[in-house]
């Protein structure tokens, strides 16, 4: 076991660039999550309210979704699908974008999700010759491919909530469980103008260039805690 | 006037412990873990970002960031993190 200095509440070490830690020894990301979303019992009562309340709202608009849940097959957008089909009986829209690299058992957890509720599906896939193009690119440019999904997820989900016109985009994500994957050392770049400018002048320039296109611009609302801009269609 | 859908994480405002939601999703949505994994059992590519991370920052193992991001929301404890030889 090392020695190295870590941070007392979320073990992050101190080889993580701009970390720094208090007198109780407790990371900087720690204190900011605090800030931030505070303690969940006081104000899980009133989110929980919320959530019903944007829920109703889209309801009412009686659009011909509900809501769009981006299903990877996955615990977490799965729990998305069965809170909006089965406990709330929200006309339901899941959308899958396979990267080429999907695995068996997401594609059965999506089958059987999908034969036990009562949502449509879109199933977007990508064909893994494609992809692989891509992601070498963005491997060699930047590093990292996980962007390069990621712009496809959004990309997938824009044009389904744009063409069905729907009010509401459930994920089964959170900003309050996943503090960490948004500090600046491991977050990702997934915007429509970074992906543009990865492929600018590359061979997946022409072949891609349509997953640039960020009509809808999804990415630049607030994803978590309301806040964003809504129904204003 | 131009369509702008809301688009929300669930989490930010409703939560259960992770071991109650994989047991509705068995019962409910005939979910499987398959290989025993419940997390990130959807891409095959999965692993190399968490790899990458190894070898960019010093004393980061691939379960680093998962369990950091999950301890402070209090959606999972050192001691089981501890005893899977996570940190
Ligand atoms: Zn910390």
């Amino acid at each position: 076991m090392s020695d190295i200095k870590r941070c007392t509440r979320c073990i992050l070490p101190e080889s993580l660039s701009n970390i720094t830690f208090d007198e109780e020894g407790i990371c900087n990301h720690c204190r900011k999550y605090e800030a931030d979303f505070k303690n969940w019992d006081s104000i899980k009562e009133r989110k929980f309210k919320e959530f019903e309340e944007i829920l109703e709202k889209a309801k009412k608009l009686k659009r011909p979704y509900d809501v769009l849940v981006p299903l990877s097959g996955g615990k977490d957008s799965t729990y998305a699908l069965y809170l909006c089909t089965k406990i709330y009986g929200l006309k339901t829209l899941a959308v899958t974008l396979d990267n080429g690299f999907l695995t068996r058992p997401a594609k059965d957890n999506i089958r059987n999700a999908l034969a036990s509720c009562n949502a449509d599906h879109i199933f977007y896939s990508i064909n893994s010759k494609n992809s692989s193009e891509l992601f070498k690119i963005f491997t060699e440019k930047t590093g990292d491919f996980c962007n390069a999904c990621m712009r496809g997820i959004n990309y997938s989900i824009e044009f389904a909530a744009k063409s069905f016109n729907i009010p509401l985009v459930i994920k089964g994500s959170g900003r309050r469980v996943q503090s960490v994957s948004q500090i600046k050392e491991v977050s990702s770049l997934n915007t429509a103008s970074y992906f543009a400018n990865v492929i600018r002048g590359t061979d997946a320039g022409n072949k891609f260039r349509y997953l640039s296109a960020d009509k809808n611009k999804l990415e630049f609302q607030k994803i978590a805690g309301g806040g964003s801009v809504i129904f204003l269609a | 006037m131009r369509f702008i859908p809301q688009h929300i994480g669930m989490y930010d405002y409703i939560y259960l412990p992770f071991t109650e939601i994989i047991d509705i999703l068995k019962c409910e949505m005939n979910w499987s873990d398959a290989a025993g994994s419940v997390e990130h059992l959807d891409c095959h590519l999965h692993d190399i970002p968490f790899y990458k991370d190894t070898l960019r920052i010093p004393y980061i193992t691939k379960y680093t960031f998962h369990s950091s991001g999950t301890y402070p929301a209090g959606t999972y404890d050192k001691g089981t993190g501890a005893s899977e030889g996570r940190s």
